[in-house]
């Protein structure tokens, strides 16, 4: 996997403080063997550490004037996720969900028995406030409601709802997508985080991609991609979670001495290797 | 209260508040009832142990907050209360100080109850504000209110500071740690409070932009060598604190701020963590939590409150919503003056976001004698209280900032003194042998500092000289109207006259068509009024730099000023000289407050090149203005007294020059090296303080080299007079002031410059 963002400034300026978060979570489902991220002209410092919501950041300052500057992020990852479909979820009805949410937004417990730690409280607690880019309104409670018929599985309900708003005309980001879907799904009650990622077409063209995470009791985080209305698979791979964008943005800096002005491109290279690939690339790793 | 004359105390605390420069930010004099709540040793004893207990339980609540988070699966604190926080800072969590406490220093705002018991309606754990104020206020009073502070044994407030610049010192195993206290600037309503601090703290005030983070740390922009940070006590806003991190749109922080924390280097106090506590849904909570986390009943109890994320209780904020009063983190609505339709708007806006939201019983605060303008009378009180984590334990300020008003409603109210007086001899001896850790001695001048003091110099310097040639002027105004004109000479009068006002509107860049009160008291630009303006912002800039004599000088030009503006225009007479020679005292004295209160270091240099090349451009200016052209010969003498007048010159010239002219004016103003106003005079300076600046560029340089030599080549060949009547010394005049102009922009582009990062967004999936 190779992410590679460049950052042009029409005059030359330094330093530049970044944060990045180009490097992937390391899951049960995708195993990170190898991650390293470059930047270019080389940093003064460069730190990467897992910040307290679990995903990989990294902080660097460059201190050397520049005009373009270029971050890699570069990994090693096998992907092993399990199908999922609204058929392979627990059918439980979406309201008595939001009974479960709440239970754990007031008490810290869903009240199911289970004990999800404090930083899954949190997580599904954030989840189910409104964000700075993600307001809750009348409006997308009632669209949310057209789907969401009292008793519906939750698992069904999610897929509907991203069906139907992807039907909605307009010019519009994944990510944007993604927020309005929370925004959705939090205003009934629900708890939803956004997830940055990448994702593959079938050709092998992989981008930067946005979808969202829902929470499922007893089963935790299902990540549910609105640009297919289907639950992710192999072809995606996840850098990291928050409330919305600005919790995940992949890269963003801060310049002394330039003008606003400046531009950002990006390419995504996802190389599949064969099992005996990977093997060998490991193996070269360890040497 | 029998035996003291209140008559004139009030006003003596105002005249004292503006000689100390106090003020609500932007200039809003700051309100001081100066009657003090006294409060009974055997009274705040007891308080004292209930804050502590309180500020104990708020301790041991972020303690776990920042660490195991325990709280939030423990059924006893709804996580949405801290999830929902504004104060919820989430790549700060987990960032903790070394030592016993996660909760450096508190404050609470309390009231008294009409049976007397202390009811807490908030608690300002984030950014708790006021201790500066408190100490302000104790001066003042203590002053005004002389004989009575001698009588009682009023317990001192000093020793609070000492033992939280310890505290301080404890929180890194640096030996001697350097300490700054971070203020969003002059601009911020409490900015003299953060200044007062950091001088009671003994340690620099500085801003985001001050600092700069490298190699791991935390770092002051300095013009030579960065100096190290070790702690940092924030006056801002935890979001607001490093534009990379947190907020993008914040320019009060410093990019990397987070990072020097996450190394290790860098101690930031209150920590980011900590304004969780002022959740007011906390407040409903605080029992419980007292007796699980302290195994005690809270012994301070906080005022009735209800969350709203709570279904029941949400019910009955709803319905009772006619005698409550509402909060959110930012604000509070006192839903009884509400109308019937403003209410239901209310209750849809509660049930729309519960955990926002608590509904609280209202308290009417127990009375205290308060004297305004009006005279004496009872008015509601309430008082916040500081403490400061010390060691293992707390300590609790002896006093606090007292307010005239029932509700922390926004809207400013008087400050009161506390005073906790006691029966027997209160303050205990200070702990003998331990001293406050001493700073090594700091020359640390910021880049934001340097330019302020460099304006500094510039507008005291523009105010005095402008006060002078006004001086000048409006003496010539006096004596063309007020004179019985012998014959022949009111022409001369009236020219000269008009030449010097056409001068002082191109000196000043004022209006064209400004008469002389407005150029001293009107508010547009260029006036003396405006100068004075722009160097008393400069100053609360810098408050920590500059000697505290220099406010009362700004106080008493300010009051000539609003002479001049209420009495204008009265009847035909000027009458503007007296209070313009008034003016002059205290601008001389701050002159010397310069000259006289800084040590010579590179702010100090900064400020004189200012101030001199101002008075370079000045006088440059002025003879270019009155003498560039020939006049009829009365009128020349005329004009030549008159700037002489207004550069301090005109004795030496009567004694050097008995036949008069022009020539002799040359020479003292702008060639004499012996003379402080002359033009010579002032190049020597900005020479030598420049060779004292680190790194000065060449383009500062040349010029003043270019004018050193115009001053010598062709002095004899000045007065030679064009058909035009232009003097052949205007075009020189002219080219001087030229690379005067070049000379500032020099030093403007290499010391003053701000540095202003942008922030950009990288690309978005």
């Amino acid at each position: 996997m190779v992410h590679r963002i460049t950052h042009e400034h029409p005059e030359s300026v330094a330093p530049t403080y970044g944060r990045a978060l180009m490097l992937p979570r390391d899951l049960d489902e995708q195993r990170v063997h190898h991650a390293h991220l470059h930047v270019d002209p080389a940093p003064h410092e460069l730190r990467t550490f897992t910040d307290p919501s679990g995903n990989t950041v990294s902080w660097f300052h460059v201190r050397a004037a520049h005009t373009r500057l270029e971050v890699v992020g570069e990994s090693l990852v096998s992907v092993d996720r399990p199908f999922t479909s609204p058929a392979t979820l627990p059918q439980l009805p979406w309201d008595q969900v939001v009974g479960l949410v709440r239970g754990v937004r007031t008490t810290g417990r869903p009240g199911d028995g289970t004990h999800p730690s404090p930083q899954d409280v949190l997580d599904i607690t954030s989840g189910a406030l409104p964000s700075e880019l993600v307001p809750l309104s009348d409006d997308t409670q009632a669209f949310a409601l057209d789907t969401f018929a009292p008793g519906q599985p939750l698992a069904r309900a999610v897929v509907a709802l991203s069906a139907r708003l992807r039907r909605i005309p307009g010019p519009r980001s994944c990510h944007d997508d993604a927020h309005l879907m929370l925004s959705a799904l939090r205003s009934l009650g629900l708890a939803a985080l956004l997830v940055s990622g990448y994702r593959a077409d079938d050709d092998g063209a992989a981008s930067l991609h946005a979808w969202v995470a829902v929470w499922f009791p007893g089963v935790g985080w299902v990540h549910l991609d609105p640009a297919t209305d289907s639950y992710i698979d192999d072809h995606h791979l996840i850098l990291g979670w928050g409330r919305d964008l600005n919790d995940v943005t992949p890269l963003h800096g801060i310049t002394y001495g330039g003008t606003t002005e400046s531009e950002s491109g990006d390419t995504v290279e996802m190389m599949p290797l064969t099992v005996e690939e990977l093997a060998v690339r490991l193996g070269r790793l360890e040497s | 209260m029998s035996a003291i004359p209140l008559e004139g105390v009030h006003t003596a605390t105002e005249d004292l508040l503006r000689e100390h420069g106090v003020t609500h930010g932007r200039g809003l004099p700051w309100a001081l009832d100066p009657l003090p709540l006294v409060v009974e040793a055997r009274d705040w004893l007891p308080l004292e142990r209930a804050i502590t207990q309180r500020t104990e339980l708020l301790d041991l609540i972020l303690t776990d907050l920042t660490t195991e988070r325990r709280l939030l699966t423990s059924g006893l604190l709804p996580p949405e209360v801290v999830a929902s926080s504004p104060a919820f800072v989430r790549p700060a969590t987990g960032l903790t100080l070394r030592g016993p406490h996660q909760l450096f220093s508190t404050a609470a705002d309390l009231v008294r109850n009409a049976d007397g018991a202390w009811t807490v309606l908030a608690d300002r754990t984030g950014v708790p504000t006021g201790m500066g104020f408190a100490m302000e206020d104790r001066r003042v009073v203590a002053q005004v209110m002389a004989s009575r502070y001698r009588e009682q044994r009023v317990r001192r407030m000093a020793p609070f500071f000492r033992t939280m610049r310890r505290a301080l010192a404890d929180l890194t195993p640096a030996e001697i740690p350097r300490i700054a206290v971070l203020t969003p600037g002059p601009t911020s309503r409490a900015a003299f409070d953060h200044a007062y601090l950091a001088a009671m703290l003994g340690v620099p005030l500085v801003q985001g932009e001050d600092l700069v983070v490298e190699d791991g740390r935390l770092w002051s922009r300095t013009l030579d060598v960065r100096e190290p940070l070790d702690i940092l006590v924030r006056r801002v806003d935890a979001p607001m604190l490093d534009p990379l991190e947190l907020r993008a749109d914040s320019h009060l922080g410093t990019p990397g701020l987070l990072h020097a924390i996450r190394e290790g280097t860098l101690t930031v106090v209150n920590t980011l963590a900590s304004g969780l506590l002022e959740s007011p849904a906390l407040l409903t909570y605080l029992p419980r939590l007292a007796r699980h986390l302290l195994g005690e009943e809270l012994a301070l109890p906080s005022v009735a409150t209800y969350w709203c994320g709570d279904r029941s209780m949400c019910s009955h904020v709803i319905a009772n919503i006619h005698r409550l009063t509402v909060r959110s983190a930012r604000t509070t609505i006192d839903a009884r003056e509400l109308s019937l339709a403003d209410r239901a708007d209310l209750c849809a806006r509660l049930s729309h976001e519960p955990w926002a939201w608590v509904g609280q019983e209202p308290v009417e605060p127990s009375e205290a004698p308060s004297l305004s303008r009006e005279g004496v009378s009872d008015q509601p009180t309430a008082l916040r209280t500081f403490a400061v984590a010390h060691g293992d334990g707390w300590s609790v300020m002896s006093g606090a900032l007292g307010r005239v008003g029932d509700l922390d409603d926004g809207r400013s109210r008087p400050a009161k003194d506390v005073w906790v007086v006691a029966a027997e001899p209160a303050d205990a001896p200070e702990e003998a042998g331990v001293r406050t850790p001493g700073l090594p001695p700091s020359s640390v001048i910021t880049p934001r500092a340097a330019a302020d003091l460099h304006r500094l110099g510039r507008h005291l310097e523009r105010a005095e000289s402008l006060a002078r040639l006004l001086r000048a002027t409006a003496d010539r105004w006096d004596d063309y109207h007020g004179a019985t004109h012998a014959a022949g000479s009111d022409g001369a009068g009236r020219l000269a006259l008009d030449v010097l006002v056409a001068t002082l509107r191109d000196v000043s860049g004022a209006d064209a068509d400004a008469d002389l009160p407005e150029l001293v008291a009107g508010d547009g630009a260029g006036t003396l009024a405006q100068a004075v303006t722009a160097a008393q912002r400069n100053a609360r800039a810098v408050p920590d730099l500059l000697s505290p004599d220099a406010w009362p000088a700004f106080a008493a030009i300010e009051r000539e000023i609003g002479r001049v503006r209420r009495t204008r225009g009265r009847d035909g007479t000027l009458a503007l000289g007296a209070p313009l020679g008034r003016m002059v005292t205290p601008l001389l004295s701050l002159a010397g407050l310069l000259d006289e209160a800084m040590v010579r270091d590179v702010g100090w240099h900064l400020l004189e090149v200012g101030r001199r090349l101002e008075r370079a451009e000045h006088v440059v200016g002025t003879l270019a203005g009155t003498l560039g052209r020939a006049h009829p010969p009365e009128a020349e003498r005329l004009l030549v007294d008159s700037t002489l007048m207004a550069h301090e010159s005109i004795l030496t010239y009567r004694r050097r020059y008995l036949g008069g002219g022009v020539t002799g004016v040359w020479e003292l103003l702008l060639t004499d090296e012996g003379n402080p106003r002359s033009l010579r005079f002032q190049l020597e300076r900005i020479t030598r303080s420049l060779e004292a600046l680190p790194g000065t560029p060449d383009g500062a340089a040349l010029p003043l080299a270019d004018i050193a030599d115009i001053l010598t080549e062709v002095p004899l060949r000045w007065d030679e007079v064009a058909n035009d009547g232009t003097r052949r010394i205007a075009e020189e005049l002219d080219s001087i002031r030229w690379r005067l102009r070049l000379v500032s922009e020099a030093v403007t582009d290499r010391w003053c410059a701000r540095v202003e990062p942008s922030a950009w967004p990288g690309v978005t999936p």
